[in-house]
């Protein structure tokens, strides 16, 4: 019994996981956070500017963020192994209920861990095809599934292999069933968007038992992964933390409100992390008393500074949001992804307006355009999905 | 004369100018707490969510009723003397008054205070009334202002609760259903055309997808009728989601190969 407890709190205790959906809970904010939050949008309803406010042109008070390479130095590492390590462990937990299927919210890394799962056991991937492709010729996606017949396959990102369409739907229908009659081992990874779409579209859920979510990162594991070599500064220099106290064991409370902000989705976290970290401003010449200099010696100089949560400017809505554009975001988001051309075909408005509105977001910092797919950045995500939310729109269930 | 003067003077109070200022005051801050009511809460209500706007804008008419009651009851005492026998000569001028000459306007007045509790419209909602159908703008006392899908403003006395069924389509709920109408030719694959019909529902942005989608099929002597019906996220999108619906469902269907309908012009008259 005692065994037992000690395994179930280790498991719990696990940095990543992959935990069933009804045991996935959202991290919480202190009420104080809450209580901001909701003020502050409040009051962002009664901005009047129809522009975004660009987030390039912001003045920040708070010293000079990092370059990239810099950057890249001092954010945890994204520890593919260990993620695809706890995935194979969770599949053989869940084996013998069918074909297993991990939801990834967006930016979690359900996918990537899927991928290196594939490549450490040798699995098949099913790339997804140009979306293109799936607008005119949808049936496309059964014949590379047929051609993998005989062999282990993984499927990272089923939202990319359908669009929201009727012809789509139906040979999404027909694939799923293709995948459920193979005899050789099939994972298959579908984003939470997609997911909570085909549950209602075409009762996925039903056909599919064995679900997995990666885990949520609450603030102790966040306080965890910050933590790891890349960037050690945090543990070394107390101040960091700016107004929250010296990190100890306890995780702090920015990192409550971070990992409630990022619904414990660790690529949100760790993008709004990144946009937090700034380089202190350059020392001072000492002009100070010889007292006040040496209190100044003894405390350690900062390595980073973190900005105070309260200041940390992220992409929002100018106002309130128009439908047109939260209907593109939605797509987005259902499909991780869209080119421009795609969408405009998809949804029912004048085609060059979709142009518009997609750059007029991307100037908020709403989208981002990466090789020609456009998609909600980590560090726009939480305020998109609150916007769909508090607007009436369906959202996923993470 | 004498004793008319004497009935009044018994009455009315002596209205000294102390008296009409204090009823004058009560006037201005029932008129400014009205419009206080009436133009500052909906502007803030309008950047609130649509479940806060649904709770709160009910509310308003009966928070202005509330007032005007409370200062007609704090006007009354100041102009005459608050004994029974005044009060019944008072009501009792009152009702003669209201029976002969302003019947209507009170019988809608009363209706107004009915429609405050029953509730069968409220600001937002689309409703049917006669032949009138149209989005709340706006619950007066006497009428209800409505905006057609026209963009006309139709104002109707609540009186016309007494005579006409109102048809509520989303009854302070944020979104109503909607109906997209399609007339096939019966030879064609029923089964696949109602799941064709359900795709395009399921497809549409406008769609609200926590609440069901349904097609019904009925066969007719010329045809088969088929009603798709599904709930868009905003009411007011209500026009645009049937449209788009109509527009891919039609487009499926040509896809499907089925053909079109073409009902005889008498029994297409008939069908309801």
């Amino acid at each position: 019994m005692g065994e037992e407890n000690g395994a179930a709190r280790a498991e719990e205790e696990k940095l990543w996981r992959f935990v069933p959906p009804h045991e996935f809970s959202t991290p919480s904010a202190p009420a104080r956070e809450a209580v901001r939050q909701g003020i502050t949008r409040f009051l962002q309803r009664f901005r009047s500017d129809e522009t975004p406010p660009s987030l390039e042109e912001a003045e920040d008070p708070h010293g000079a963020a990092l370059e990239d390479a810099a950057l890249h130095r001092r954010l945890p590492p994204f520890m593919l192994e260990e993620r695809g390590a706890r995935l194979a462990e969770a599949l053989e937990a869940a084996g013998g209920r069918g074909m297993p299927v991990v939801i990834d919210p967006p930016h979690a890394g359900g996918r990537e861990a899927l991928r290196h799962l594939a490549a450490v056991r040798g699995y098949r991937i099913a790339e997804a095809p140009p979306r293109a492709t799936l607008l005119g010729e949808p049936e496309t996606i059964l014949a590379t599934i047929e051609a993998l017949d005989a062999q282990p396959l993984v499927v990272p990102a089923l939202e990319r292999l359908f669009l929201r369409t009727p012809q789509s739907l139906e040979a999404l229908r027909l694939l799923l069933d293709r995948l459920q009659e193979r005899t050789a081992p099939t994972v298959l990874g579908c984003g939470s968007w997609a997911w909570r779409f085909l549950e209602e579209a075409i009762e996925i859920d039903v056909s599919f038992q064995a679900r997995l979510v990666p885990g949520p990162l609450d603030a102790a594991r966040l306080h965890r992964w910050f933590s790891m070599p890349a960037l050690r500064c945090v543990e070394r220099s107390g101040g960091v933390l700016v107004g929250d106290g010296p990190c100890g064991d306890e995780p702090p409370e920015y990192l409550r409100r971070l990992a409630a902000s990022a619904r414990g989705s660790a690529g949100t976290a760790r993008a709004l992390w990144g946009e937090a970290l700034r380089l202190p401003p350059p020392e001072e010449e000492p002009e100070e008393s010889a007292a006040g200099n040496e209190d100044a010696e003894k405390r350690p100089r900062p390595d980073l500074l973190v900005v105070p949560w309260q200041q940390l400017k992220l992409p929002a809505f100018p106002g309130k949001a128009a439908r047109d554009d939260l209907m593109l975001l939605q797509l987005l988001l259902l499909h991780d992804g869209l080119e421009e051309t795609v969408a405009r075909a998809m949804l029912p408005f004048e085609p060059a307006r979709i142009g518009t509105r997609l750059r007029s977001l991307a100037r908020a910092g709403l989208v981002a355009c990466e090789d020609g797919l456009w998609h909600v950045p980590p560090l726009a995500y939480p305020s998109v999905r609150h916007e769909l939310s508090s607007t009436g729109f369906w959202v996923d269930g993470y | 004369m004498n004793g008319d003067e004497s009935i009044s003077a018994r009455i009315l109070r002596n209205l000294d100018s102390s008296a009409l200022f204090d009823a004058a005051m009560v006037v201005a801050v029932s008129t400014l707490a009205i419009v206080v009511i009436e133009q500052v809460t909906p502007r803030l209500l309008g950047h609130a969510p649509r479940r806060t706007q649904h709770a709160v804008m009910p509310l308003l008419p009966l928070a202005r009723l509330l007032i005007i009651v409370v200062a007609i009851a704090s006007i009354v005492p100041i102009i005459i003397e608050p004994t029974i026998q005044n009060l019944i000569a008072f009501l009792g001028a009152a009702a003669l008054a209201i029976g002969f000459a302003l019947k209507d306007y009170f019988s809608s007045l009363f209706a107004g205070i009915v429609a405050m509790f029953e509730r069968p419209y409220r600001r937002h909602d689309w409703i049917e009334i006669g032949d009138d159908y149209g989005q709340v703008r706006d619950l007066g006392f006497r009428a209800v202002q409505i905006v057609t899908p026209d963009d006309t403003v139709v104002t109707i006395p609540h009186g016309r609760i007494w005579e006409n069924n109102v048809r509520n389509a989303n009854d302070g709920a944020g979104t109503l259903l909607c109906v997209a109408d399609f007339y096939l030719d019966p030879r064609h694959d029923a089964g696949r055309a109602r799941r064709a019909l359900r795709d395009v529902a399921m497809t549409s942005p406008y769609l609200d997808l926590a609440r069901p989608v349904v097609v019904i099929v009925k066969e007719r002597p010329w045809g088969t009728h088929y009603r798709l019906k599904a709930y868009p996220v905003d009411a007011e999108d209500q026009f645009l989601f049937t449209s788009d619906l109509t527009v891919r469902g039609k487009d499926e269907l040509a896809r499907l190969g089925c053909a079109p309908a073409a009902p005889p012009p008498a029994v297409a008259t008939n069908e309801g």
